[in-house]
C-alpha cells in the first residue's frame, strides 16, 4: 500500500467521520424541539413532540405510490414480534429488537453496523409479550427501557453501554416491567412503566441523561396525604396499578409534559377499590422540570374494562365552536374521541368513534353518564362495546397539518367481560380459594386469571362482528370524514405524510397506503407478518423510505 | 439434596371418593365403542371429512384426541345438531366467483385482499377478493346432522367410540432422574407461553372436576396444574401435590 493511498484513505475516513458528527450526531435538545425541520430523520417515538407521527416528506405521493417496492428487510430472528418505532439519524437506523437488543443499521440497505444486547432474567413480567417499543436519543446517546425495570444508556456510535439504572425491583407485587419507549425532554429522560394487570403501584420517572440518576418520580396513584388520595377505598391504593406504559408528548410553549395512564387494578373486579381511582385512565399534564402535576383529566372514572388511557397525546391547534383552541386530541380506548384545552385540561367535547354501549353522554366537566348493564359479570357479559382491547389502544394515531385531519386505526370488536371472586390482596394466600369457570360461557371467555378478577376476555361472536377501520376525524368536532374498513381489529398504528398518504398495516400483514383526503386504498403489500407497530418515514441518500415492522421483520419500501 | 414430599394445598375434606372421579373420566359412556368405530368408518362416512391421525379427510376437525377435549354431551350434540356449538373457523363460507361459480367450504386463511378456502371436496382454493362477486359466512356447519341418519343407539355407540380417542400413548424411553437439574426445569415449567401451548384452563374445564373433589397431582413440578386444580375443586375439595424434588415443592408453594 502506498503512502499516498493511505493518506487518501485516512482523509476519506475523516470525511465520513465529519459527516457523521457534523450532520448526524450529536442530537441537541434544540434539534429535538425542531424535529419537524429534519424530515429526513426520525428523532423520537412520535417524530415530533406534538405526537403527530406526521412525515413532511413528499417524494412518495398519491400519484407514484403504486410503484413503491421493497428495498430491504431486516430479520429480527426472534420468536417475539417487533413492536418498535426505529429512530433514524442521517442514514443510520437505530431500533430495538425483542427482548432488549439495540441494532444500528445502514438505513439505505438494512445492513447491520453494531448490536447491543441487554440480558433480562429468564422470567420477567410484562403482560403482553417480551416486547420493546423503541428508543430515545440525546447527544450521542441512545436510551432504552428494559423488561426488568432498568434504563440503559448506550453510545450511538459504538453500541457500548454508558450507564444502567434500576428504576424499581421488577419482582415486587405481581411484577413490574418497562416495555415502552422513553422520551427526552430538555436534559431529562422521561420513563414510564407497566404492570397494570399485576397489582403494582404506577409512576412516571425522570432521569439525568448524563448519569442515569433519578431526578423526580410522579406517583400515578396519590400517596397518603396527597390530593385525591381518597379516591381509593381502604388500602386498595397500594396495589392499584395505574401505570404509564406508553410514550408521551411535550408542549414547549407551556413547558408541559402530557402522559396517559393505565387501568386501575384488579381490572374486572372492583370489590375492594370503590371510588374514582385517580389518576387511572387519565391524561397527566406535568411540569417536566419538577414532575409536579399541573392538571389531569380522567377519561374513565372507576374503570371496569381495562380501558387504559395510554394512547399517544396529540397536541394540535384547532377551531372549536368558532374559537381557535390550543387543544389536546385523544381517541381513547373507551371508544370516545375527546378534545381538551391543553393549557387547562378543560373538557371541550367527546364523540364516539366506534360502537359503544356504556356512556349516554357527558356532563360539563367531561364525566361520563353511565348506562347500566355494562359491568363484567360472573357468567360473562358480552353486551359491552368496545371490547377489552378498546376502540384504540397503544398504537399511534397521526395528524396531518395539510389535511387537518386526525387519522385513527380504530377497532370495532365484540368481546366478553367476566368478573370472578377475588382474594383481598392483603389476605393470606391459603385463604384465597377462587372459583374456576363453571359455565361454558365463562370457559369461552378465555384464560381465567384470578389476579385480575376475571377472565382475559376473548373475541366472541362471528368474524363479521369484529373489524378494523382507518378513520379520518375532524379534530374540532370529532366528525368522521371517511372510513376505510379492514378485516380485523388492528394492532398497528398509522402515519400520515406530506405526499397526502396514510400508511399502516393489518394484523394479517397487509401493509397499505391510503389517500389521506378520500381514504381510497392506493397500494398494498402482503408481508404476512402481523403488524404490531406504527410506520416511520425518513430519507437515505436523499430518497424517501417507509419502514414498518411486520412480525419479526422490519420491511422498508421506496421508489426506484 | 432432594426427597419426596407432600404439601397440602388450601382445601378441606372431600365428599367425593377420588377413584370415582377417575373412573368417571376413563370409563367410556354407555354405548358400544366397537360398534361405534364401525359406524364411524362405514355407515357414518365420518372419515370423509374427519381424520384420526393420518387417516381421513381434512374438512372437519382432526379427532385423534377428541375424547379428551370434549364431553359425551358435547359430542352427542355435535352429531345431532352440528350448528349448535360451532367454532367460527368452521362456519360455512360461500364464495361466488364473477364467473358465476359457487363454492362452499371452510376458511383456511383470509386477509383484506384474498381468502383461502377448503372446498366441500377437501381441496384448498385461493381467491382474490377482487375476483369474487360475493363472499359470505353462514353460521352453520358443513357437516350434516346425524339425527335422521343414525338411530339413538347408534349415536350412543359413536359417542362411546369418540370417547376412546385419546391420542397416541406417550413414548416412554430410558430415562435417568436428574434432580440436580431442578432449577433449569423450573424455568422450563414456568416458561412464558406455556398457557398458550397447553391451554390449561380448557383442559381443566374438560376434566369436569366436581366441586369438592379430591385430586392427586402426581409429579406436580412447579405447581402449574396444582393451583388450577385447587381452584376447580373449590373450598370443599382437596389437591395433593407430589414431587420427588423438594425445589419443585418449594416453587409450588410460591406459585400460588
Amino acid at each position: 500500500m502506498t503512502i499516498r493511498y493511505v493518506v487518501a484513505l485516512a482523509s476519506l475516513v475523516a470525511a465520513a467521520a465529519w459527516n457523521l458528527v457534523g450532520q448526524g450526531l450529536p442530537i441537541s435538545s434544540d434539534r429535538l424541539l425542531k424535529a419537524a425541520d429534519e424530515p429526513g430523520n426520525w428523532l423520537m417515538y412520535s417524530h415530533t413532540y406534538n405526537g403527530w407521527r406526521f412525515s413532511n416528506l413528499n417524494q412518495i405521493t398519491t400519484a407514484n405510490v403504486k410503484n413503491l417496492r421493497v428495498k430491504w428487510l431486516f430479520q429480527g430472528r426472534h420468536t417475539e414480534k417487533f413492536e418498535t418505532t426505529p429512530l433514524v439519524v442521517n442514514g443510520i437506523m437505530y431500533l430495538t429488537r425483542p427482548e432488549n437488543a439495540i441494532y444500528a443499521l445502514d438505513a439505505a440497505t438494512g445492513r447491520q453496523m453494531w448490536m447491543y444486547e441487554y440480558c433480562n432474567p429468564p422470567r420477567t413480567f410484562n403482560c403482553c409479550g417480551r416486547v420493546n417499543r423503541g428508543l430515545a436519543i440525546l447527544g450521542n446517546t441512545l436510551f432504552m427501557n428494559t423488561l426488568d425495570m432498568h434504563v440503559v444508556a448506550v453510545d450511538a456510535r459504538s453500541g457500548h453501554e454508558i450507564w444502567k439504572t434500576e428504576m424499581y425491583d421488577y419482582t415486587e407485587a405481581g411484577g413490574y416491567a418497562a416495555p415502552g419507549a422513553p422520551l427526552v425532554v430538555k436534559d431529562k429522560l422521561i420513563v414510564g412503566m407497566a404492570g397494570g394487570e399485576r397489582g403494582v403501584s404506577g409512576f412516571l420517572d425522570a432521569y439525568d441523561t448524563k448519569t442515569g440518576q433519578r431526578l423526580w418520580r410522579f406517583h400515578a396513584i396519590p400517596q397518603p396525604g396527597e390530593p385525591n388520595f381518597g379516591t381509593w377505598a381502604g388500602d386498595s391504593w397500594e396495589t392499584g396499578g395505574v401505570t404509564t406504559w406508553n410514550n408521551g408528548s411535550y408542549d414547549p410553549e407551556t413547558n408541559t409534559l402530557f402522559w396517559g395512564t393505565s387501568n386501575p387494578w384488579p381490572d374486572y373486579n372492583d370489590d375492594f377499590r370503590a371510588g374514582d381511582n385517580l389518576y387511572s385512565c387519565s391524561v397527566l399534564a406535568l411540569d417536566p422540570d419538577t414532575g409536579k402535576l399541573k392538571w389531569f383529566f380522567q377519561f374513565t372514572p372507576h374503570d371496569l374494562h381495562d380501558w387504559d388511557s395510554t394512547q399517544i397525546p396529540i397536541l394540535l391547534d384547532t377551531q372549536f365552536r368558532g374559537d381557535n383552541r390550543k387543544a389536546l386530541a385523544w381517541a381513547n380506548r373507551n371508544g370516545f374521541y375527546y378534545l381538551l384545552d391543553r393549557t387547562s385540561g378543560t373538557f371541550l367535547t367527546a364523540k364516539a368513534f366506534v360502537k359503544q354501549t356504556w356512556a349516554k353522554g357527558f356532563d360539563e366537566g367531561g364525566r361520563p353518564e353511565l348506562i347500566p348493564g355494562n359491568e363484567p359479570t360472573p357468567e360473562g357479559n358480552d353486551r359491552v362495546w368496545p371490547g377489552v382491547d378498546g376502540g384504540a389502544n397503544w398504537m399511534s394515531h397521526s395528524y396531518s397539518p395539510l389535511t387537518r385531519l386526525l387519522y385513527i386505526f380504530a377497532r370495532e370488536e365484540h368481546r366478553m367481560f367476566s368478573k370472578n371472586a377475588l382474594p383481598h390482596p392483603t389476605t393470606e394466600p391459603a385463604a384465597n380459594v377462587i372459583a374456576a369457570p363453571t359455565t361454558m360461557a365463562q370457559a369461552n371467555a378465555g384464560a381465567y386469571d384470578p389476579a385480575i378478577g376475571g377472565a382475559i376476555t376473548r373475541a366472541v361472536g362471528t368474524p363479521q362482528e369484529s373489524w378494523g377501520k382507518v378513520i379520518a376525524v375532524d379534530p374540532g368536532t370529532g366528525n368522521i370524514k371517511w372510513e376505510h374498513r379492514v378485516l380485523t381489529p388492528p394492532w398497528g398504528g398509522v402515519m400520515a405524510t406530506a405526499g397526502n398518504l396514510v400508511f399502516g398495516g393489518t394484523l394479517e400483514g397487509m401493509i397499505f397506503a391510503l389517500n389521506a383526503t378520500t381514504g381510497e386504498r392506493l397500494w398494498t403489500f402482503s408481508s404476512n407478518g402481523p403488524v404490531f407497530a406504527s410506520p416511520i418515514s425518513y430519507t437515505a441518500n436523499g430518497k424517501q423510505l417507509i419502514s414498518i415492522p411486520a412480525g419479526d421483520l422490519i420491511v422498508t419500501f421506496g421508489l426506484d | 439434596m432432594s426427597r419426596s414430599g407432600w404439601i397440602r394445598l388450601p382445601a378441606l375434606g372431600s365428599s367425593v371418593e377420588p377413584f370415582a372421579l377417575l373412573l368417571a373420566l376413563y370409563l367410556p359412556a354407555a354405548g358400544n365403542a366397537t360398534s361405534g368405530r364401525a359406524i364411524f368408518e362405514g355407515k357414518g362416512a365420518c372419515l370423509a371429512c374427519h381424520a384420526i391421525g393420518e387417516r381421513g379427510g381434512s374438512l372437519g376437525p382432526e379427532l385423534s384426541k377428541i375424547g379428551v377435549i370434549r364431553s359425551p354431551e358435547f359430542l352427542r350434540l355435535a352429531l345431532v345438531n352440528p350448528d349448535a356449538e360451532i367454532a367460527p373457523e368452521y362456519f360455512t363460507v360461500v364464495a361466488v366467483t364473477k364467473g358465476g361459480q359457487t363454492l362452499r367450504g371452510i376458511a383456511l386463511n383470509e386477509d383484506d385482499l384474498s381468502i383461502q378456502i377448503r372446498d366441500s371436496d377437501g381441496n384448498p382454493r385461493s381467491f382474490l377478493k377482487n375476483d369474487l362477486k360475493s363472499l359470505r359466512r353462514e353460521r352453520r356447519s358443513v357437516m350434516p346432522s346425524y339425527a335422521d341418519r343414525l338411530t339413538a343407539a347408534e349415536i350412543g355407540d359413536l359417542v362411546s367410540y369418540l370417547r376412546t380417542l385419546r391420542g397416541p400413548p406417550p413414548k416412554i424411553g430410558p430415562r435417568t432422574r436428574q434432580p440436580h437439574h431442578a432449577y433449569s426445569s423450573i424455568e422450563f415449567l414456568d416458561r412464558i407461553g406455556r398457557d398458550a401451548e397447553e391451554r390449561p384452563d380448557t383442559l381443566i374445564t374438560a376434566l369436569e372436576i366436581p366441586a369438592g373433589a379430591t385430586v392427586a397431582d402426581l409429579g406436580s413440578g412447579t405447581g402449574y396444574y396444582t393451583w388450577r386444580l385447587a381452584r376447580a375443586v373449590g373450598p370443599g375439595g382437596k389437591v395433593s401435590a407430589v414431587d420427588v424434588q423438594q425445589a419443585m415443592l418449594d416453587r409450588t408453594a410460591e406459585n400460588c
